[in-house]
């Protein structure tokens, strides 16, 4: 192959990877600010652990609870919830910060505790 | 189709599944922020990356295997396994596909490999944990995947260029 029709072959597959890189970040970006933007304040946030049934906690009042046999603490203030004293290994837990938007939740897999933020308190699975 | 392995191929495989298993810790001291432990930046994926270039795709399946296997057992947990797993399989075989194609560079083929290992990461936690909410991390991952794949992409095009082949005139060092 002559030296020439090489050079340009590279260049347009790097030309590829460029728009393959700049597409990938716009549409994450796009997606990320479109989920942000979208998402409602919650009102409540629903907390399972391991297969007992979900309770659901309001994020109006302050509040401090214990879950997973003392595995780690949920707590509710200004209208946020997140975990504290966690006893998972790499506290990624802990690291997911607050949350108060519908949809957002926090997971600690090895605790199996899943909370999750629910817009309206009206639908209260389980009991 | 049995082909006869030759010294130097084997050295280039092992070294490759060392320089693998050290990425593979390094990552996995590197706290990522989605909340499902095992879900990781993808540092790994240069080994692979390198040997689908250099090895073929059946050692560098061999040597995503043997990594995925290792770094469950010595810093992983049965569980992260799975994801590891799957993630390295996806991205694994979109790479070898990409690379046929001859569409992208290296940089393009890791950056894709990247994206994919960590969707396919993501779909199985969201499986196992049947947890839809893990998908709302996808839009960060697929620019953390980006960036992180675009390195490697440079990295690995630089070692496929400078490591001798095989068949050349390699001077011993
Ligand atoms: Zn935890």
């Amino acid at each position: 192959m002559p030296k020439n029709a090489k050079t340009n072959r590279a260049s347009a597959a790097y030309l590829r990877d460029a728009l393959l890189i700049l597409s990938l970040l716009l549409i994450g970006a796009a997606a990320f600010l479109l989920i942000r933007l979208t998402a409602k304040d919650g009102r409540y946030v629903t907390v399972e652990v391991g297969d007992e049934p979900p309770i659901t906690v309001s994020l109006d009042t302050p509040a401090e609870i214990s879950l997973a046999g003392g595995g780690n603490t949920l707590v509710i203030e200004n209208g946020k919830a997140h975990v504290r004293d966690c006893t998972c290994p790499d506290k990624l837990c802990e690291k997911q910060g607050k949350i108060s938007k519908s949809g957002e939740s926090i997971t600690c897999l090895p605790n199996h505790v899943h909370i999750r933020v629910n817009g309206d308190g009206g639908v209260d699975v389980g009991q | 189709m049995k082909r006869k392995i030759t010294v130097r191929e084997l050295t280039l495989l092992s070294l490759t599944v060392a320089v693998a298993m050290m990425l593979s810790f390094i990552e996995s001291r590197i706290p990522v922020f989605v909340p499902v432990p095992g879900v990781k930046i993808g540092l790994a994926n240069l080994a692979a990356l390198f040997a689908l270039y250099r090895l073929g795709f059946r050692d560098a399946a061999l040597v995503s295997a043997v990594r995925v296997s290792l770094s469950a057992l010595l810093f992983g947990s049965p569980v992260s396994f799975l994801y590891s797993l799957a993630g390295a399989a996806v991205s694994l075989i979109l790479m070898a596909l990409l690379k046929k194609a001859s569409f992208f560079s290296p940089i393009g083929v890791s950056v894709a490999g990247g994206v994919a290992h960590n969707f396919a990461q993501i779909a199985v936690a969201a499986l196992m944990f049947d947890t839809a909410a893990l998908f709302s991390y996808l839009p960060v991952l697929a620019i953390t995947g980006t960036l992180a794949g675009t390195v490697i992409g440079i990295a690995g095009g630089l070692l496929i260029r400078k490591v001798p082949t095989f068949s050349d005139n390699e001077k011993s060092q």
